[in-house]
């Protein structure tokens, strides 16, 4: 196993050499990192060639390149470009606002669309399973920018009639609260709304993955022993076909896990979470290369880190599964 | 090969997510102290005391201290400059002058220039220091530090020495007459703080005294905390010299999305907002309880024609850019996009002043829209409808490539309606747009490699800024225009001292690039400002580049 990771671990690395070569040579090639500044009114040429030197703009690409490796490397991905503020404090306060959201958000969607998935399964074809049906369907189709929307408007028009404040349309704290418990109650009021949105897409598609694979696990033969030995219901279906179906629902959320903390984009946006998905946006607008280059090698990190952890819990789920 | 163990294990994971999740949620930010009134009418008796929520749409991510290139964003200024670090002047609604930290107007001579600024005997530092003539002079040697990454320091580098004359009285002696001379010094810099400290560093995150971290300003209010991704607090200036201010705090929550902000306002989460001009907002003006104002702004959104060797060759004829302009109904174009949020926006007649400054004289209104006159033009130089409606001049038909940014509503919107109109008179416009980063860079914007392109210059109650756009070679100059005599003008106008003559030769060049046509103007983004009229009182938009904190200290709210 320890063999195995470190293997996987090694793999990763030319990966996240590529990706970052590519990255840092397209992003460099498409636009002037110093366009915005340049059209400062009266803007200080004396700074923007102190700019050009401070970052080697001036050197070829590569040697560029050169200068982000050993900053990375050395200096934790260095500093911006025009503030040569350090990259790694607010690169870190971004991922922690996502792993809030995005830890919360696929928890619940995890648990209901168990729930829903399994019970699906085993009432094939009973109001609940169309109803669950159409509701995936309505999951899917909704985009998120909109449903988030609503969900705004929804809770502002309750507080507007009844005075009640249930949630709070976007950021991530009151201003005033203080106390451990009132700050963590605001920030749950502050976070439903974006849990929701995420958890509604989500549901929608893992539950019909479970549906699936719990109906092949449900119909196969060791399911049916099973029943003929005369378990109940419940332990054929808890024990033996759940752990069973799991295995490609598992690979389905481990890597939405990875991929969510690249940063959940609209969602952040629209409710105004800083988190990496605003992070990434706010460094493109910039053209601000270097924290762009930053926020794609952590969540490249991440995607890498999340496939492996998917194939440890096929271990988990599976005794069978071998690690070669 | 080794089996890792089932249930245990699955159990292990999720008490682990929820775990995380938990302590992250318990360990974020908790925000800060005073209390924030509800709803509540207002009776007009001034109330002390409250903390007012504004909603702000930029957060300064890169850094606070807005005098650096990297962080001027708008936002910065209004959030920080105008309510906390007061200048020698500042701008009124009205786009004139006035004093501000000094008593009276600044004495100047001419031969040599020099400015003699008298500070306001009771001006202090909010940890109780007076300002004094060591603030000024300071100010002027960071301006100058070439360590310092200052965004600008136009006019500063033209002072040769300075000269405390007493505490309270400072001259400057320049190296030659430098006109804009009422922006300087806005703001003055605390010395008693900032001596000895990395400019570049030393106001990353606060606006404060770095040995002590308390906030540091001479406004009404000071600095207090600030929250990446959050919010940005100021309190009441324990110190503050003038009248007011009402309130205890104000908070400034950072809100990215306008949709989101509207929300806000209508559910009390945020006091008021100052979004942009987006068409969503429209619908406040009917919500009960909610005050909407705009005015036309300092941002000017304008469409430049490339003479230069990169645009087309057809765009150098003279006629062939008054067809343009004459087959653009820009009043159409802005009752279009502003009839119910901004009934009134006026068109933009003038790349030199705006409408709402006195000197304002609407020299390009004599494109006013006639599609039988740019056809007339068209055809009178030669050239020949072809089939497909456009004309074909000189062997080369009359389609531009129109450049602007991707992902604006309004310029998407804008460029549409031309479309449409110049397609009538036989133009053709072919949208080019692209990401900001790409179509301002080297390669679109600075490079001239356009046709026609439409963007916004962000103006500035004086005009000296549009010297550098206009002038033959000048360091902004992307349209390639030139003309000697325009020239001429401007840089006289850099030391011409008399405000009447130097308005008269800001309104000559104006009058020569109106006839040029170089640009063609088109209106001035309105300023929005909204907010709930039943809690928050005394609070009015300056539209001359200081915000809607202008006036911060006159703010109150009903409790």
């Amino acid at each position: 196993m320890g063999t195995y990771i470190l293997r996987r671990v090694l793999y990763s690395i030319p990966v996240l050499i590529a990706a970052s070569m590519l990255i840092f040579f397209f992003v460099s090639a498409v636009g002037d990192p110093l366009a915005q500044v340049r059209a400062i009114p009266k803007v200080s040429q004396e700074t923007i060639h102190h700019i050009i030197v401070r970052k080697h703009l001036d050197k070829p690409l590569i040697v560029q390149y050169g200068y982000w490796v050993e900053n990375a490397v050395l200096h934790r991905f260095g500093t911006t470009l025009l503030g040569d503020n350090p990259i790694w404090p607010d690169l870190r306060l971004a991922l922690s606002n996502t792993l809030q959201l995005v830890i919360v958000s696929e928890v619940v969607a995890v648990i209901f669309a168990i729930l829903v998935g399994v019970y699906s399964a085993v009432r094939q074809y009973s109001a609940f399973d169309y109803a669950a049906t159409t509701f995936s369907f309505v999951g899917f189709s909704t985009p998120v920018f909109w449903l988030a929307l609503i969900l705004q408007v929804l809770v502002t028009n309750i507080f507007l009639a009844y005075g009640i404040r249930i949630f709070y349309t976007s950021g991530f704290s009151t201003p005033g609260v203080t106390g451990l418990l009132p700050s963590i109650l605001d920030r749950l009021q502050h976070l439903a709304l974006p849990v929701i949105t995420l958890a509604f897409v989500s549901i929608a598609q893992y539950s019909r993955y479970l549906r699936a694979s719990m109906l092949e696990v449900i119909n196969s033969d060791y399911v049916r022993t099973a029943r003929a030995k005369g378990l109940l219901t419940r332990q054929v279906v808890m024990k033996h076909a759940l752990r069973n179906a799991l295995i490609p629902f598992a690979t389905v959320v481990a890597l939405d896990f990875g991929a969510y903390f690249g940063g959940v984009i609209v969602t952040e946006s629209v409710f105004s979470i800083p988190g990496m998905g605003l992070y990434f946006i706010r460094a493109l607008n910039a053209a601000d290369l270097y924290p762009i280059m930053a926020w794609l090698i952590v969540t490249a990190v991440m995607v890498i880190l999340f496939n492996l952890i998917a194939d440890i819990l096929y271990g988990i789920l599976d005794p069978r599964i071998r690690y070669d | 090969m080794r089996s890792l163990g089932a249930r245990r294990g699955i159990l292990s994971v999720c008490a682990l997510f929820l775990a995380v999740a938990l302590l992250a949620a318990a360990c974020g930010g908790g925000g800060t102290s005073g209390g924030g009134g509800g709803g509540g009418g207002g009776g007009q008796q001034v109330q002390n005391g409250g903390t007012l929520v504004f909603g702000a749409e930029q957060e300064p991510s890169e850094g606070l201290n807005f005098l650096l290139v990297c962080c001027t964003l708008a936002w910065s200024v209004w959030m920080l400059e105008s309510p906390t670090l007061y200048g020698a002047y500042h701008h009124l609604p009205d786009f004139s002058y006035e004093p501000q930290l000094i008593d009276g107007e600044a004495k100047v001579t001419q031969n040599p220039f020099t400015i003699t600024y008298h500070i306001k005997p009771q001006a202090k530092w909010s940890d109780g220091q007076p300002v004094t003539s060591k603030d000024f002079i300071f100010t002027w040697k960071t301006f100058v530090n070439p360590k310092w990454q200052m965004a600008s320091r136009a006019g500063y580098d033209q002072i040769k020495s300075a000269q405390a004359i007493d505490d309270k009285t400072v001259k400057f002696i320049f190296s030659k007459p430098f006109a804009d001379w009422k922006d300087l010094f806005e703001p003055v810099l605390p010395e008693h703080v900032l001596n000895g400290q990395n400019f570049n560093k030393v106001w990353q995150n606060c606006i404060c005294d770095p040995k002590t971290g308390k906030g540091i300003g001479d406004g009404p209010f000071v600095f207090q905390s600030y929250q990446k991704g959050n919010q940005l607090t100021l309190v009441k200036n324990p110190n503050w010299w003038g009248s007011g201010p009402h309130l205890d705090k104000i908070v400034w929550k950072f809100t990215t999305d306008t949709n989101t902000e509207i929300q806000q306002l209508r559910g009390h989460e945020v006091d008021a907002i100052y979004p942009q001009p987006q068409l969503e907002l429209k619908q406040l003006q009917s919500e009960p309880g909610i005050k909407l104002t705009t005015k036309a702004g300092t941002t000017y959104e304008h469409i430049d024609l490339q003479q230069g060797p990169k645009g087309n060759p057809l765009l150098k004829n003279l006629w062939m850019r008054q067809a343009i302009a004459y087959g653009i109904d820009r009043q159409a174009i802005v009752n279009q996009l502003f009839k119910d949020l901004s009934p009134g926006l006026p068109v933009l007649n003038n790349v030199m002043y705006l409408t709402n400054q006195p000197e304002y004289q609407p020299h390009f209104n004599i494109y006013k829209h006639d599609p039988k006159k740019a056809e007339q033009l068209l055809q009178s130089h030669g050239c020949k409808k072809g089939s497909d409606g456009i004309y074909v001049c000189n062997g080369q038909r009359a389609s531009f490539r129109f450049v602007s940014t991707s992902g604006n509503e309004l310029r998407e919107l804008t460029f549409e309606i031309i479309q449409q109109q110049l397609k009538q008179v036989g133009i053709e416009v072919k949208n080019d747009f692209g990401d900001p980063a790409v179509v301002f860079g080297n390669k679109v914007l600075v490079a001239g490699n356009y046709d026609l392109f439409m963007f916004a210059w962000v103006g500035n109650p004086d005009p000296s800024g549009n010297v550098e756009i206009w002038k033959c070679k000048g360091s902004q100059n992307f349209t390639g225009w030139c003309n000697p005599k325009a020239t001429k003008l401007l840089d006289a106008s850099q030391s011409e001292l008399n405000p009447q003559k130097r308005a008269q030769e800001f309104n000559e060049a104006d009058q020569i690039a109106a006839q040029d046509l170089p640009t063609i103007p088109l209106y001035q983004k309105p300023d929005v400002l909204a907010y709930n009229a039943d809690k928050v009182h005394g609070m009015t938009d300056n539209p001359a580049a200081d915000g809607p904190a202008w006036d911060a200290q006159n703010w109150w709210i009903s409790r």
